[in-house]
């Protein structure tokens, strides 16, 4: 028997909601914020120090307290993944076999092994989520999908010269994201009229690959015919108003970046190279040595 | 020439609604007795692909992509998600999906519509699983035995899944006659 919550699709999306409390946050021009998103979350991903992982978390944090939205809700986030996390964490401390040799294991027993490296290997790991998570969230409170549209338009506007589709492209992405919504209550309609005629989409049942395939077929071909029905009911729709593409389209929203936003701008771009520049040059290594010199210099 | 420009960009902005849609709900994993789970993800690419032609293919293929790059991100659900942080391993190999899938659709479209739409489904889904574990062995983050394992128990039967799906709804899309006739509920 179905629980009734297998077809409340909605509630699976809970990530990028936006919540209006006009704040500096929000003010900021989106094509900032979008750049910032991307390089906090390449640096994120490329620096392999703690420290510097340890400072773009402080800063994403105090990027939340300035959007005043309550930091509970962006914390929320985590909470579903936290054991996942920690679990996946204690894997790379203890169990993985390419981090350090047995030599400067500093605790093992038999195939376990925990070494400088697997420490920092681990604490990377959830550090580097907690910044990426918590990064996604904020631009995502602050900034709504128009913004964002808006903004991959007009930051890939200097593309058009060359003959890259910027207005396009970020057409396309603006579809699809309006889409998800329609198209997740199709599925969820599908499945639950698809079930009251008896239909049983076939979970955890052991048969024939092909006749467990053939099961999905009363769901995905209604939800992908509909799904090309509304497509192009709606390049028609769009074609009777006499849509163009970008070609000499003037806009109704147009981006001006102010002079505070230049200087948000320069300020994240100076934090994010700090982070790579203390991975680069090792300089959290030297900052370590200084401390247990000075630790030493401070016990004799 | 004006009229298909926008219909491209409308299937290709759908396409990729549905590749997001099937990747945050059930739909998008067909559980296997095996264990894992098939992804049914890749299936509007290769729609896409050959509906449209291959830009639209590349296209939906890289909002799959980066859609993979921040579920994995944001809610990782298994080890393996760790890996497709880097987007050298979630977005680049799933840029090519449409395009070989098109490729193919297009050659064996001269003999018969029904084998071209099977052998689509099968290289789109191939292409990916080629691809995503050949940069998975490239980076050195599993041995090739494993992966020679994971394509076969993983990708054969994904190939399997994708090959009838799309064949499917394509077929039933574009009104092709087949012998078989009405629901199966």
């Amino acid at each position: 028997m179905a629980k009734r919550t297998e077809f409340e699709l909605f509630t699976k999306l809970s990530i990028g909601q936006y919540m209006p409390t006009d704040s500096v946050m929000h003010r900021l021009d989106p094509r900032i914020k979008l750049v910032l998103c991307i390089l906090l979350i390449c640096a994120a991903v490329g620096v392999g120090s703690v420290i510097s992982t340890l400072f773009l978390l402080v800063v994403v944090i105090i990027g939340l307290f300035l959007s005043r939205v309550q930091v509970r809700l962006a914390f929320a986030a985590l909470r579903p993944v936290a054991i996942f996390l920690v679990i996946l964490a204690l894997i790379q401390v203890f169990a993985v076999p390419g981090l350090g040799t047995s030599d400067d294991a500093l605790w093992q027993w038999r195939f376990l092994r925990v070494t400088n490296r697997s420490i920092t290997a681990g604490v990377l790991l959830v550090l580097r989520f907690a910044v990426i998570v918590l990064g996604l969230s904020l631009f995502s409170f602050c900034t709504t999908t128009t913004e964002l549209t808006h903004g991959i338009e007009h930051s890939l506007r200097p593309l058009q010269r060359i003959g890259f589709p910027a207005h396009e492209l970020a057409l396309t992405v603006n579809i699809a994201v309006r889409f998800v919504p329609i198209l997740m209550g199709e599925a969820e309609w599908l499945m639950k009229a698809q079930a009251s005629r008896g239909a049983d989409f076939g979970y955890g049942t052991r048969r024939g690959f092909f006749r467990r395939v053939k099961r999905l077929f009363p769901l995905f071909i209604p939800l992908f015919s509909q799904s090309l029905k509304h497509a192009y009911s709606l390049s028609e729709a769009m074609e009777a108003r006499c849509y163009m593409g970008g070609k000499g389209r003037t806009y109704l929203i147009r981006l001006h970046a102010k002079s505070g936003d230049y200087i948000a701008l320069s300020a994240g771009m100076l934090i994010i190279s700090i982070a790579v520049m203390v991975y680069l040059f090792h300089m959290d290594e030297r900052l370590w040595s200084m401390w247990k010199a000075l630790l030493k210099g401070g016990l004799q | 020439m004006k009229v298909t420009n926008v219909r491209k960009i409308v299937i290709a902005g759908v396409m990729g609604a549905l590749c997001i849609v099937l990747s945050v709900t059930p739909l998008g994993f067909f559980p296997m007795p095996t264990g894992v789970s098939l992804t049914t993800m890749h299936i509007p690419v290769i729609l896409g692909a050959v509906l449209e032609g291959p830009v639209v293919g590349t296209v939906v293929g890289c909002i799959f992509g980066v859609f993979s790059l921040l579920r994995a991100a944001i809610a990782p659900q298994g080890p393996a998600d760790v890996w497709f942080v880097n987007p050298l391993v979630s977005v680049l190999p799933r840029l090519f999906i449409g395009i070989a899938a098109w490729l193919v659709y297009r050659a064996v479209r001269k003999i018969h519509e029904i084998p071209a739409l099977i052998t689509a489904g099968i290289v789109g889904s191939l292409t990916n699983t080629v691809l995503v574990l050949g940069v998975l062995g490239l980076l050195r983050k599993l041995p090739w035995a494993g992966i020679l394992g994971i394509a076969a128990v993983n990708g054969l039967p994904e190939a399997g899944l994708s090959a009838v799906v799309t064949c499917v709804i394509v077929a039933s899309w574009k009104k092709i006659e087949t012998r078989r006739k009405g629901s199966s509920i």
